[in-house]
């Protein structure tokens, strides 16, 4: 077992330039790449991690001494992630038409707007409430169906799966959030997978990687 | 051929800085550099991050869609949700955003909440504190009446006035009032309770509506008495107290004489320098009584005003009146701000937070969190 170090002040690394930051970042990524090209299976650190001597001791010391004190808990961590990658699967849906699909197919929302009609303006207002809020829960409703489903189908190509913070944008609502370890020779399938979902009307998917596996370590 | 993965190296940076920031592999947290106990992975790089993140488009990293992180924490935040004091099997039949005049001593304000109809009353309820800001059971409500004004942004909006048998009247400023106006009839029909055909909306503040000018707005009022001059036989003046209302509004301040049916008094809140109290025998059997004096600027110099209630309103009056001369004369204190709506100064946090006091103007993260 070996570490990949490079020597540097014990002083964080710190800047406002984006510019700057984005290059420290992608230095980093890249050094990543080259080691598993070069070793194939790597535990990746996050950026900034700076080891210091303490007492005086020597920097390089520290890390051997602490490979070999966690040697046994690090060759397990690396036997999990050995042969396998890290991708990040996040699945979106387009806000309007999810909206427009539920709308058509609930019946609770159509037997609603058929009830409307016939109200006086004023009243017409508490029932575009009503509506509003039928299709919201529906929305949640089939939401909830297909992240199972979704979640469902992923998880059988798949080794391991950390499910991740969704971010959604303005018109669109990510469902999930996935960071996925694969084995190579499985990856496929998972495309296979995501291309059916990517198909779905109204879906969306994001499939990026390979990963270190940043997530599984 | 499915679905091919984007290479790491073609990602936006906004991946490349989840993983390499929040995650990776930890280790003994005695062995790296920390900053205040923290290990120091990711977070020294946040601001140079944050203004990055905005720029890009993959959203922001606190914008997370709490729906489908985590399905049990949607269940709790359903339950939270819930959570306007409904009775056993009541029905809400309206709910709609507004907002509530709120007066009790010389202190007035809108107050903003939602506004529910339900099958059995009117209330107002406020999420984040909790509380119940207005709670009317229809048998309580004698009229309803609409009124379009121009507030104090100069904006014209419906106000709905809930009038009580009991002779208060419950001012409402709703987004729609006439629907809340007819979601209250229609069910106040059902119960078989009468209503008044074509109700006089009482005139909540007839005086102040004599000498409002447009964008003027009453912050305090209250009855008060006024040492008034008066001229007396042989050229003389002769001062006697005299029982009025003293308005403060976002303009000036005023004492409105009821029995003249005018402004006897009046100064610019600019032209305020100093408001105190004092303990002062008002003649007749009026020993001891709180005097507040007001000293103002003039044309022709400084001049006092006196004036007189209950000991608990000349406090607040003394106080209200100190803020308005403080705010003037000071640069405002580093976390006050204006309203956008109406310029009426207030803590930023209170603003934010409660609302513009004076115009009812509520921020927009508010409305969603009301």
């Amino acid at each position: 077992m070996c570490a990949v170090v490079h020597n540097c002040p014990t002083e964080p690394y710190q800047s406002d330039n984006q510019e700057l930051v984005k290059g420290w970042v992608r230095t980093h990524q890249n050094v990543l790449d080259a080691a598993i090209e070069k070793f194939g299976t790597v535990l990746p650190l996050g950026f900034d991690t700076i080891i210091q001597g303490e007492d005086n001791t020597d920097p390089k010391q520290q890390v051997k001494d602490f490979i070999k004190d966690d040697f046994e808990n690090l060759k397990e961590k690396m036997e999990k992630v050995r042969g396998k990658q890290e991708f990040g699967v996040q699945i979106s849906y387009d806000n309007k038409a999810m909206t427009d699909i539920v709308a058509r197919e609930s019946e609770e929302v159509g037997k609603l707007k058929e009830e409307m009609a016939s109200q006086k303006p004023g009243m017409a207002y508490m029932y575009k409430q009503k509506i509003e809020k039928a299709v919201k829960g529906e929305l949640e409703k089939s939401a909830e169906g297909y992240f199972k489903d979704f979640y469902g189908g992923i998880k059988n190509h798949v080794d391991d799966i950390k499910v991740e913070k969704a971010k959604s944008e303005r018109d669109k609502t990510m469902l999930m959030n996935l960071s996925c370890l694969v084995l190579k020779e499985r990856v496929e399938d998972l495309g296979n997978e995501l291309e059916r979902i990517d198909y779905m009307n109204g879906f969306s998917v994001r499939f990026t990687g390979p990963w270190p596996p940043y997530s599984f370590v | 051929m499915g679905m091919q993965p984007t290479a790491a190296t073609e990602c936006g940076v906004t991946d490349l800085l989840e993983h390499i920031l929040d995650k990776g592999l930890v280790i003994n947290a005695d062995l790296i550099i920390s900053v205040s106990g923290v290990p120091l992975v990711g977070v020294n790089l946040r601001a140079a991050i944050a203004g990055m993140e905005t720029m890009l488009k993959y959203g922001v990293l606190t914008d997370w869609d709490k729906q489908t992180r985590d399905w049990e924490r949607k269940e709790r935040e359903q339950k939270r949700g819930a959570r306007e004091p409904l009775a056993e099997g009541e029905q809400v039949l309206l709910k709609m955003f507004g907002s509530h005049w709120f007066s009790k001593g010389i202190y007035r304000s809108w107050r903003p909440g939602h506004l529910y109809v339900t099958d059995r009353r009117v209330f107002l309820w406020r999420n984040s504190p909790g509380e119940m800001l207005m709670d009317i059971p229809y048998e309580m409500i004698k009229g309803l009446a609409m009124e379009r004004k121009t507030n104090v942004a100069k904006k014209e909006t419906d106000y709905l006035y809930l009038l009580l048998k009991d002779g208060e009247v419950a001012q409402l400023h709703p987004t729609e009032a006439s629907v809340v106006k007819e979601a209250i009839e229609g069910r106040m029909k059902e119960l078989g309770l009468e209503l008044e055909e074509k109700p006089t909306i009482p005139s909540l503040d007839e005086y102040a509506a004599k000498f409002l000018t447009p964008g003027e707005g009453v912050t305090n009022s209250c009855k008060m008495w006024y040492l008034m001059t008066l001229p007396s036989p042989g050229g003389t003046t002769s001062d006697q107290w005299k029982s009025g209302y003293l308005y403060l509004t976002n303009k000036r301040l005023l004492w409105y004489y009821d029995f003249d049916g005018k402004v006897v008094w009046e100064t610019p809140r600019d032209n305020l320098i100093h408001a105190t109290t004092q303990l002062r025998d008002l003649g007749g059997m009026l020993k001891e009584k709180q005097v507040l004096n007001v000293l103002y600027k003039t044309e022709s110099g400084n001049k006092v005003a006196c004036f007189s209630g209950t000991e608990d309103e000349m406090k607040d009056w003394q106080d209200a009146l100190t803020d308005v001369i403080r705010q003037r004369s000071e640069p405002l204190p580093e976390d006050w701000e204006t309203c956008p709506q109406c310029g009426a100064k207030a803590p930023r946090e209170k603003l934010l937070k409660e609302g513009c006091s004076v115009c009812g103007w509520i921020s927009p993260r508010l409305r969603r969190n009301i």
